[in-house]
């Protein structure tokens, strides 16, 4: 039963697995860099250290909520931010709000980006690797 | 403790199911499997090397027996000779010499059949009895007869006898080269030579004596000269091939041989030349006799002599062999000994080095070290022990210590558990003990944020009790404004009855022209006292205005104190905020610990439901001033609502003391202008009345400003009433002074 932080993006939440290097901090100056967008929003700095910032939003399945849950999303600008370790390399994720920790149970190994599981959708850092790295070789 | 329990079971010496598993094998010492290892190999080898030792002994044995078989050739030889010597004397007549040469070979019988074993006794038993018949045909039987009866006995048992000899003692199985064709150029051609050689010398002594027809004698001369080539040329192949064999005996065999050829030579030549002649003078008997004869006696010795030689020289080398082969086996025997105990040795040293140290661990010792000595597997596993016991230390030590640091955090965290549940009850008094362990910094953390909590609380609740004073204040305030205006209304009242009583004059004084004079002096003093009251109703008026400025003033102050409110409420929401923020990481990190994080855990949720409890009153709070900030904006535009009202106010009063001060003019100018007073009088009336009205305005602003005052007290009431609410609110925590 590994441990999982869950978190809120916009009108999605999701379990992202917890390492113990994960550190949750509020969104601090971004420095955009050039052909990062949509899913690299540039650099951050967290304790000290310029990291990269990601939004997922473009990644994840979009919401059924209609459009009143776009009316708060856009209202409700994202502020922190959820420093993690994608197979050797930290990145920031943008997040609405943060949770707190539970458990999950194991996942079958999956190449997903997000893997179903009864608590909720786990996020997996390999597949997220891939896809930044696909986004930023396009 | 799985070490411990693997080295348990390893001790325990005598377990009956795994005895019923184990093979004899597996019972043994390392030492006496070595041991076993040692004899597996030595049992075979030490067969094989007596079996060696066996076949060398049996070869020396063997040529022993070939040796020991020289010395039968000496009787046959004696045999061979006397027999030969008998011959030649009983045919010359010499019967004494006959007679010791017969007695000689009985002795060589006698000798030789001692020596020969049983089973070859038969034919020297045999050629007994036939000598024993040979000297009984001497004198009875012509020359030439006895001669062949002699060539017909040595002939038939001679050769057999020497082939007895020959298969006894083994030297017809010879194996060696030289020494077999010594032996059949000696022991077995040589002796038919000589035996021919003999018969020869006899033939022709007896046919030179007897001086008779030389035919019979040529004729066995001439069979015999052909035999003897054979004979000489069989010697002489046998002689070749065994110098062949062995270059050394060319100095002894060699020339002997090749001496007797020569002498037999002309013998030959003789015999070949009386055979072609028919007459028996050409021959030397002497020739043969001292020449030939002893020439072939010296080759048959000299043979003999050189085959004993061959036949020692080779038991003497395989004897050194033997002694050789024993002293390199026992100097092997003596180095594998030696190298199977310094094996061992070295094998069951560390071996029992390590099984003590084991045995030592297993009863609880971790301070054994096992010297490595070698550099092969038990050096290695010497070392891998070492190693082992060296964690094993090292993981003790850590083991002690986690041990100690867990229960120290254990105590921290029961501690400071008990000073949040009292921070949760209120007590903002209390502090966490900041330890030097992980826990430290949160506790530290917590107590800055309780810190400013507290001093933010303690804030809020001076700003409400500043808000409960302002309030009370205004409540004084507004007493004295109400009080203000029922004055004004009192005295427009008063006002309204002295204009009625104006009007009652002007009305008399229409009625009355005549008294106008005098109703123009009680007009003039009643404009007068008219005058006066507007005067008073101004003063009032411009008390109303100065308090309705200064309650308007304190709102704005009371405005000012709830927007520093506000932004003290921002304050403690970021703080809760980001003390969320704080207890969140604080989650991860107990989750990151694993089970040793667990009621840190509990501690950092703690943490979270506080701050979401600080969250949830300051957003209470944040509605209760908004409240209070839609109530001071509803007040402030009440007052300037009254303000205005009171402005109005005063400027119709203002206007009603011109007036009046006119109308006293007027009314003095009446008591001289009596004459114009009808006319005026209207006039009059019409001023009078719309003094009335004026007053009557007044009236009315009047109890508009007393309502509006009443509005403001009202609002002054519910503030003092919300800030006395927020101040309840508050009391529950307890705050540092």
């Amino acid at each position: 039963m590994p441990d999982a932080l869950l978190v809120r993006i916009q009108g999605t939440r999701l379990a992202l697995p917890l390492s113990g290097e994960q550190t949750i901090a509020e969104l601090g100056p971004v420095a955009p860099l050039p052909n990062g967008e949509p899913l690299l929003l540039g650099l951050t700095t967290v304790q000290g250290r310029a990291v990269p910032l990601v939004n997922l939003v473009p990644l994840l399945p979009a919401t059924d909520t209609g459009p009143a849950s776009a009316a708060p999303a856009s209202a409700d600008p994202d502020r922190l931010m959820v420093l993690t370790d994608l197979d050797g390399d930290r990145v920031a994720l943008l997040v609405s709000e943060v949770l707190g920790v539970t458990a999950l149970p194991t996942p079958a190994p999956s190449a997903a980006l997000l893997i179903d599981l009864p608590g909720g959708p786990l996020l997996n850092p390999s597949a997220l690797l891939l896809e930044l790295r696909d986004s930023l070789e396009r | 403790m799985q070490l411990q329990f693997q080295t348990a079971r390893l001790s325990r010496p005598a377990r009956p199911a795994s005895e019923q598993r184990v093979g004899w094998l597996g019972q043994l010492r390392v030492g006496q499997k070595l041991s076993l290892t040692a004899l597996a190999f030595g049992v075979p080898l030490t067969v094989l090397v007596s079996l060696l030792l066996a076949a060398e002994q049996r070869d020396i044995t063997f040529t022993q027996r070939e040796l020991t078989g020289i010395a039968l050739f000496e009787p046959l030889k004696g045999i061979e000779t006397n027999v030969n010597a008998f011959v030649d004397n009983s045919l010359e007549g010499k019967l004494e010499e006959a007679a010791k040469n017969a007695a000689a070979v009985d002795a060589s019988i006698a000798s030789l059949e001692r020596q020969a074993d049983p089973i070859y006794r038969e034919r020297i038993q045999a050629f007994k009895n036939e000598w024993k018949v040979l000297p009984d045909s001497i004198g009875t039987q012509a020359d030439l007869a006895i001669i062949q009866n002699f060539q017909n006995l040595i002939g038939t048992y001679q050769r057999g006898m020497t082939e007895d000899a020959l298969t006894q003692s083994g030297l017809m199985l010879d194996p060696v080269a030289d020494s077999f064709f010594v032996m059949d150029s000696t022991l077995r051609v040589l002796p038919d030579v000589l035996i021919r050689l003999n018969i020869a010398y006899l033939t022709t002594e007896a046919g030179l004596r007897e001086g008779g027809d030389p035919s019979p004698y040529l004729d066995v001369l001439r069979r015999l000269g052909v035999e003897f080539e054979t004979a000489l040329s069989a010697y002489n192949g046998s002689v070749e091939r065994a110098v062949r064999a062995n270059p050394a005996l060319q100095d002894t065999l060699g020339k002997s041989a090749q001496v007797f050829t020569d002498s037999l030579t002309p013998v030959i030549a003789d015999i070949n030349q009386a055979v072609e002649s028919r007459s028996l003078k050409g021959i030397n008997i002497d020739n043969i006799e001292n020449g030939a004869s002893l020439k072939g006696s010296a080759a048959l010795n000299t043979g003999t002599q050189a085959l004993a030689g061959i036949l020692q020289g080779r038991i003497d080398e395989s004897r050194r062999q033997l002694l050789l082969t024993l002293a390199l086996v026992a100097a092997a025997l003596v180095v594998a000994f030696t190298l199977l105990i310094r094996l061992s040795r070295s094998i069951v040293k560390p071996l029992s080095s390590l099984t003590r140290a084991s045995r030592a661990m297993s009863q609880g010792d971790l301070n054994v070290q096992v010297p490595v000595q070698t550099r092969d597997e038990l050096g290695f596993m010497a070392h891998t022990f070492n190693n082992a016991a060296a964690q094993l230390r090292v993981n003790e030590q850590k083991n002690v210590t986690e041990r100690e640091e867990a229960q120290r955090l254990q105590g921290n965290i029961g501690s400071f558990l008990d000073v949040t549940m009292d921070i949760a009850s209120g007590d903002l008094t209390r502090r966490g003990v900041v330890s030097e362990d992980v826990l430290g910094n949160v506790v530290d953390s917590i107590n800055v944020m309780v810190d400013e909590l507290g001093a933010v609380l303690g804030e809020v609740q001076k700003a409400s009790a500043s808000v409960t004073d302002a309030s009370r204040e205004m409540l004084g305030t507004t007493d004295q404004i109400v009080r203000g205006a029922d004055t004004t209304t009192a005295e427009t009242r008063r006002v309204a009855e002295q204009v009625r009583a104006v009007t009652d004059g002007f009305r008399e004084m229409a009625e009355a022209a005549q008294q106008s004079a005098e109703s123009a002096r009680q007009a003039l003093a009643a404009s007068q006292q008219g005058r006066e009251a507007v005067l008073g109703t101004l003063d009032g008026m411009q008390n109303i205005r100065r308090e309705v400025q200064g309650v308007s003033r304190r709102i704005k102050t009371l405005g000012e104190r709830s927007l520093e409110i506000q932004e003290i409420v921002d304050t403690i929401s970021r703080l809760s905020s980001q003390t969320n923020l704080l207890a969140l990481n604080a989650s991860i990190e107990a989750a990151g610990a694993g089970a040793a994080g667990s009621r840190f855990a509990i501690v950092a949720d703690e943490v979270r439901k506080l701050a979401d409890s600080s969250a949830q009153a300051t957003a209470r709070i944040a509605s209760l001033i908004r409240t209070v900030q839609l109530e001071i904006t509803e007040v402030v535009t009440s007052v300037e609502d009254g303000t205005r009202e009171v402005e109005q106010g005063y400027r119709v009063a203002a206007t009603a003391g011109e007036r009046i001060e006119e109308l006293g003019q007027l009314a003095a100018q009446a008591a001289q202008f009596a004459e114009r007073i009808n006319n005026a009088t209207n006039e009059q009336v019409r001023g009078v009345e719309q003094v009335n009205a004026a007053v009557q305005q007044i009236g009315q602003v009047a109890e508009q400003s007393h309502e509006s005052v009443e509005q403001g007290r009202a609002a002054a009431q519910r503030l003092q009433h919300l800030a006395q609410n927020l101040l309840q609110s508050l009391s529950r925590f307890k705050l540092p002074s």
